[in-house]
């Protein structure tokens, strides 16, 4: 049986990209610092109103930083 | 979507400095015999079964202040509210649920007569208890892992 696949993020890649930390993104999207954290560590999946916030933010598609992925 | 049936922010620190010297006064009530003479109350019930006319309402003080304490504790807003902190949340109070049927059980078996009363009656601050536990020490172990960052 398939396992449910996971979903990755690239929101680490995408602040070096802008030279943000996790706090600057944190403030542009109105969360706490550990939010965002979680997110990049992959233990917590965001809403569908803060994921299109921090595509918003990168300035690039939902699907460029979020997607989904088998698990292994 | 955040839910907007919690406290303020404040109300937290309020139910931390309330807390210590209720939970005293509880343990003075129960364990030291001390009361407050002012409130002394006659007639509060009639004459028979239970005792004399005469009430002390320390207990009830104590315990209403405790419950009141621990509610501003656990349901006020963290500083920076937001949905993760609020998934933590509810998990934490679905932790606190399912370990307060289990020791409910468990005390069901174990305590008999005045021994299950006096179980009940510290059973009644579990949930309170075992959620502020259970939530703080996440959000303590998420602060530790951010700053080895």
């Amino acid at each position: 049986m398939l396992s449910d696949p996971v979903m990755k993020n690239t929101i680490k890649v995408e602040r070096a990209k802008k030279d943000m930390t996790q706090q600057d993104l944190a403030e542009k999207v109105n969360v706490s610092r550990q939010t965002i954290n979680s997110i990049e560590a992959g233990k917590y999946v965001p809403s569908t109103v803060l994921a299109l916030k921090i595509a918003r933010i990168f300035g690039v598609g939902l699907e460029e930083i979020f997607e989904l992925e088998e698990e292994d | 979507m955040l839910t907007k049936i919690l406290l303020p922010h404040r109300y937290q620190l309020i139910g931390w400095i309330l807390f210590l010297p209720f939970a005293a006064l509880l343990f003075a009530e129960n364990y030291l015999d001390f009361s407050f003479s002012w409130l002394e109350f006659e007639f509060a019930r009639k004459d028979g079964f239970f005792g004399s006319s005469k009430e002390n309402f320390t207990n009830e003080l104590a315990l209403i202040g405790v419950f009141i304490s621990l509610f501003l504790i656990a349901f006020s807003r963290e500083k920076e509210e937001d949905e993760y902190i609020q998934k933590l949340r509810l998990d934490s109070l679905l932790l606190a649920c399912y370990v307060n049927t289990f020791i409910l059980i468990l005390g069901t078996l174990l305590f008999y007569s005045f021994g299950y009363l006096e179980f009940m009656g510290y059973n009644m601050f579990t949930i309170q208890l075992i959620f502020i536990a259970r939530f703080r020490w996440v959000l303590y172990k998420q602060q530790r892992s951010m700053l080895a960052f």
